[in-house]
């Protein structure tokens, strides 16, 4: 076994690091306006001990406000979920289109950072054989370098086709060009998710082919 | 005592700012960067309660340029990462920081002592 095996799972790991280092601090401001929320109601309760009247429909908007907040939590945590247990099998039936909702979600945090809006454009399943987890990793990747690419303001379009057996995930909106190195590590996991990546500068596209 | 709360999660600060007003402060809210810098330029704050990080505009960078326009205000960090980085970042240079959830009792607590200090 060569010095690349251990750095192949270390970009892996890397990935699901920082990936779970987004969902921690979403489930943190969670947690926090729970916190707070429910700290209001104890300080409505306290007030009312020494005879101040309560106001019932803005208790019920406070609890309406908790109950989006769970809501919004179990959201992040079943893409949590989703998302551990796309290493389960390395290769299965992959449904392309989901993936790829699931990845654009667990990056709004990283685009709302960057201030890039991504949009995953409506259209036919796309279907095929393939590691998910590597697969996630490349569509992620791609997306953190288009939004770099983008710039601040930003807008992403992901379109998504499958014609003769080939599946393309293309993603426009670019603005400028992409690194070399930036496009060898893409090319690097696209290998390893079985397909294959084309930049086209000129329209400001990124194609992956699988 | 006027207090200027700035985070992107507005049912947080406008909760808090609620909660810090029945125990005696004034306190306003605000969800960006460009939005504190609107209300630090019309009114005179003691302190700032910044959350770390927040598109366009980090509780840090939010911070430098509220200096530029009130030097004197005292600061107070939030963050719901709570990274070795941001805590050496923000203890360096924040009065104070806290990882959310907060309990506000710590948060009055700390806020009395960053403005007994002036």
């Amino acid at each position: 076994m060569g010095a690349s095996a251990p750095q192949k799972d270390r970009d892996g790991l890397c990935f699901f690091g920082q990936i779970s280092a987004a969902i921690s601090h979403d489930l943190k401001n969670v947690l926090a306006i729970i916190n707070e929320d429910a700290g209001l109601l104890q300080d409505f309760s306290l007030m009312a001990a020494q005879g101040m009247e309560l106001d019932p429909p803005r208790l019920v908007k406070l609890a309406e406000k908790i109950q989006g907040q769970v809501k919004r939590g179990d959201g992040i945590i079943k893409n949590m979920n989703r998302f551990a247990h796309s290493v389960d099998l390395p290769v299965c039936d992959v449904n392309f289109r989901e993936l790829t909702g699931l990845v654009i979600s667990l990056l709004t945090r990283i685009a709302s950072r960057k201030c890039v809006t991504v949009t995953l454009k409506e259209g036919e399943q796309v279907n095929g054989k393939g590691d998910p987890f590597t697969i996630q990793m490349l569509i992620a990747k791609a997306l953190e370098y288009s939004m770099d690419s983008a710039g601040r303001d930003g807008e992403l379009d992901i379109e998504l086709s499958s014609a003769d057996g080939v599946n393309v995930l293309t993603i426009s909106g670019l603005s400028e060009a992409i690194p070399e190195e930036q496009l060898a590590e893409l090319e690097s996991i696209s290998v390893k998710a079985g397909g294959k990546p084309a930049y086209v500068p000129q329209d400001n596209i990124l194609i992956f082919k699988f | 005592m006027k207090i200027l709360l700035v985070d992107d999660e507005s049912e947080l600060v406008s909760a808090l700012a609620e909660r810090l007003s029945f125990r005696g402060f004034d306190a306003d809210w605000v969800c960006s960067g460009a939005d504190a810098i609107d209300k630090v330029k019309e009114n005179e704050y003691d302190l700032a309660v910044l959350d770390v990080k927040m598109p366009r505009m980090s509780g840090l960078e939010l911070r430098a340029e509220l200096n530029k326009i009130r030097s004197g205000m005292k600061y107070i960090f939030l963050s719901g990462h709570g990274s070795e980085d941001d805590y050496k970042a923000g203890a360096a240079e924040a009065e104070c920081y806290l990882v959310k959830p907060v309990k506000i009792e710590e948060l009055v607590e700390k806020i009395n002592l960053a403005l007994e200090s002036e």
